[in-house]
C-alpha cells in the first residue's frame, strides 16, 4: 500500500537566477501521520509545503516527485490541484487576517469551502457551518458565523480558519505557523483544539514552525530543515532528546527558554553549527 | 518645572485609568493602576492581547494622557505637563516596538532612522543630547552589533533580527535612562529571539538602563527582568520578584499563563 504524501528529491528554484531554495527534500507521511517542519526563516520550509499544495506562483520551478494516495500530483493542472485542495488537503495559513476576506462574514467562508467541494447550497450548509465552528472551539458560533474578521481577535479567526480547513474532512491539513502570531495562553487552547480535530478526523498534518517547543507538542515525528536542505529526520523524541547533528542541537538550545539560567547568555543556534558549515 | 528628584521612584502611577469608547460602549483599557518603577528596576509587564500593557506603558511614557489618575517622572507630573515640559521624558524614555517592519520608515535610511531622536526639536536643546550625530549614529549602530557602514541603507535590506537591532539603536541614540520595549521578540524566530535578548541583557548592564519590558510570554520576561507585573482586563493582578512569582504564583491567571508556555515535549 502507498504512503499517503510520498515527497521525493523535491528541489524549488526561484526567478531567473535559479536560486535554489529547496534542495532534493524527501518526505513521506501515512494516514494519520504528523510530521513537523522546523527550521529557522529562509530554510525552505513553507516552500516545500507550498510546492507540495501546488500554490507556488509560475516564477518557481519544481522539480522531483510529489505523490498523494501513490498518484503524482507534481505538474498537475491547476484545475484538478484546485479539487484536491480544500478536500482532500487543506492548510492553515499563519495571518488568519491576511488568509481571510475581510469582506465576507466568517460564516460564509466556512461555507464557501463547503459549497467549492460539496455542491452544498449556502442555506443547507448553515448547521454543519455552526456545527463545525463550535467544534473548533468557538463558544458562541452563531455570533461568530454572522461577524466579519476584523471584529474577531486573533485566535478567534486562527479558529475560522481551522474551521474552514477541517470541514470537508480532509485527509491531510498543512499548517503553516499556525500559532506563531498568537499570544501564549491562546496559541496552547488553539493547539490543544487542533490536537482533538485532527484525532477524531484522523487527519495527518504536515505542520510548519520555527518553534521546536511547539512543534513537539503537536507533532510524533519531526524533519530539520536548513538552507532548503533536510538535515535530520525522526521521531521527536529521538530528535529532541538526542539530535545528532550540531545544527538541530542549536535548536533545540534556543528553544528551551525556561532551563536557561535568568540574565544569563543564552545560546545560539551559530554557538553550535556555523553559517555555510556541511552541519 | 521643579527639579528632577533623585531619590524617590523614577515612575509612579496612581489610580491609573484609560477608557476607550468603543462601538458606543466604554472600554476601561486600564483600570485604577498604582505603580512604582525605580531607578535600575527591570520590570516584566505580562499579559495577553488586550489586557491592557501597551496602554499602560503609553501612559507611562507620556504618548497618550489618562482619563483619570496620575504619572509621574522624576517626580513631576506628566499627565498635565506640556510638551515642552514633556522634552526631558522624551529624551530619557525611549520606547522598542513589536514590529522592526512596520515601526521602520521604509523610505529613511538606516542613518537616519537612528538619528531621528537625536534632531527632534524638543530634544536637540537638552544639555545630555549628544551634540555630534553622525558619531552617535556609528557608535550606537556598533553597540548593537552593526556595522556603522550600513547607515547608508534601507531597512528592507535588513533580517528581522536585524531591523529590531536598528530600532534598539534609535531608541539608544539620545542616552536614555529608561528603554521600554513592547514585545520586542514576539515577531521574531525563536533562534533570534536569543541574539536580540543577549543584545538587551548586555546594553541594559552596560548603559545602566531601567528598564520596562511588555511580553505575552512569562519565559522571556523571566529572562531579562527581576520584577514582574502580570495584567489583566487592565489590573495588576499580581506583582513580585521574578523568581518568586514563577515558582509560586497566587494568583490562577499567572498560573494559567505558566502553564500555556510552550515547552519541549518529548512525547
Amino acid at each position: 500500500m502507498s504512503a499517503l504524501l510520498e515527497v521525493r528529491d523535491l528541489s524549488v528554484r526561484f526567478g531567473r537566477h535559479r536560486t535554489l531554495a529547496v534542495d532534493r527534500v524527501s518526505l513521506t507521511l501515512d494516514e494519520g501521520d504528523r510530521l513537523g517542519l522546523v527550521g529557522e526563516s529562509g530554510s525552505g520550509k513553507s516552500v516545500t509545503a507550498l510546492a507540495v499544495l501546488g500554490l507556488l506562483p509560475e516564477t518557481a520551478t519544481v522539480t522531483g516527485s510529489v505523490r498523494w494516495q501513490g498518484r503524482e500530483i507534481l505538474g498537475l493542472p491547476d484545475r484538478e490541484l484546485a479539487k484536491l485542495r480544500g478536500q482532500e488537503f487543506s492548510m492553515v495559513f499563519q495571518e488568519p487576517m491576511t488568509a481571510l476576506d475581510p469582506l465576507m462574514k466568517a460564516g460564509r467562508q466556512v461555507a464557501e469551502v463547503l459549497g467549492l467541494h460539496r455542491g452544498m447550497a449556502r442555506g443547507a450548509s448553515r448547521p454543519l457551518v455552526l456545527e463545525m465552528l463550535a467544534a473548533v472551539g468557538l463558544a458562541d458560533p452563531v455570533r461568530i458565523a454572522d461577524s466579519y474578521p476584523h471584529q474577531l481577535s486573533g485566535g478567534q479567526r486562527q479558529r475560522v480558519l481551522m474551521a474552514m480547513a477541517l470541514v470537508n474532512r480532509p485527509d491531510l491539513v498543512v499548517c503553516d505557523e499556525p500559532t506563531t502570531a498568537l499570544d501564549v495562553t491562546v496559541q496552547a487552547r488553539v493547539l490543544a483544539t487542533l490536537d482533538e480535530r485532527l484525532d477524531d478526523a484522523g487527519a495527518a498534518c504536515l505542520f510548519i514552525s520555527h518553534d521546536l517547543a511547539v512543534v513537539s507538542q503537536v507533532c510524533a515525528r519531526v524533519a530539520v530543515l536548513r538552507h532548503g536542505r533536510l538535515v535530520e529526520q525522526g521521531t521527536t523524541a529521538q530528535v529532541l532528546g538526542a539530535p545528532q547533528r550540531p545544527y538541530t542541537r542549536g535548536l533545540v538550545a534556543v528553544a528551551s527558554l525556561e532551563h536557561a539560567e535568568p540574565g544569563s547568555r543564552l545560546p545560539l543556534v551559530d554557538d553550535f553549527a556555523r553559517d555555510g558549515g556541511a552541519s | 518645572m521643579t527639579t528632577p528628584g533623585t531619590e524617590g521612584p523614577l515612575f509612579r502611577a496612581a489610580g491609573l485609568t484609560r477608557e476607550f469608547r468603543r462601538d458606543g460602549r466604554v472600554v476601561r483599557a486600564v483600570d485604577g493602576i498604582d505603580l512604582e518603577v525605580h531607578r535600575g528596576d527591570q520590570l516584566g509587564i505580562v499579559g495577553e492581547s488586550g489586557s491592557g500593557k501597551t496602554t499602560l506603558i503609553r501612559l507611562l511614557a507620556a504618548l497618550d494622557r489618562p482619563t483619570s489618575g496620575q504619572v509621574w517622572f522624576n517626580g513631576q507630573d506628566v499627565t498635565r505637563a506640556s510638551s515642552k515640559q514633556l522634552a526631558t521624558l522624551r529624551s530619557q524614555v525611549q520606547i522598542v516596538f513589536q514590529d522592526p517592519r512596520s515601526s521602520l520608515d521604509p523610505r529613511m535610511r538606516v542613518g537616519e532612522i537612528v538619528a531621528e531622536p537625536l534632531t527632534s526639536r524638543l530634544i536637540r536643546r537638552l544639555p545630555d543630547t549628544p551634540r555630534d550625530v553622525r558619531a552617535r549614529v556609528a557608535e550606537v549602530l556598533e553597540l548593537v552589533g552593526l556595522e556603522p557602514q550600513m547607515a547608508p541603507r534601507h531597512p528592507h535590506e535588513f533580517s528581522g533580527g536585524q531591523r529590531q537591532r536598528i530600532a534598539i539603536a534609535r531608541a539608544l541614540a539620545p542616552r536614555p535612562r529608561v528603554l521600554i520595549a513592547d514585545e520586542p521578540v514576539s515577531a521574531l524566530d525563536v533562534s533570534v529571539r536569543a541574539q536580540v535578548l543577549n543584545l538587551l541583557t548586555d546594553l541594559v548592564r552596560q548603559e545602566d538602563l531601567t528598564m520596562l519590558f511588555v511580553s505575552h510570554d512569562l519565559a522571556v520576561v523571566r529572562h531579562v527582568c527581576d520584577r514582574v507585573a502580570v495584567m489583566r482586563q487592565g489590573r495588576i493582578v499580581e506583582h513580585g520578584p521574578l523568581q518568586q512569582v514563577w515558582d509560586a504564583p497566587s494568583d490562577p491567571y499567572t498560573k494559567e499563563l505558566l502553564a500555556a508556555m510552550p515547552r519541549l515535549a518529548v512525547t
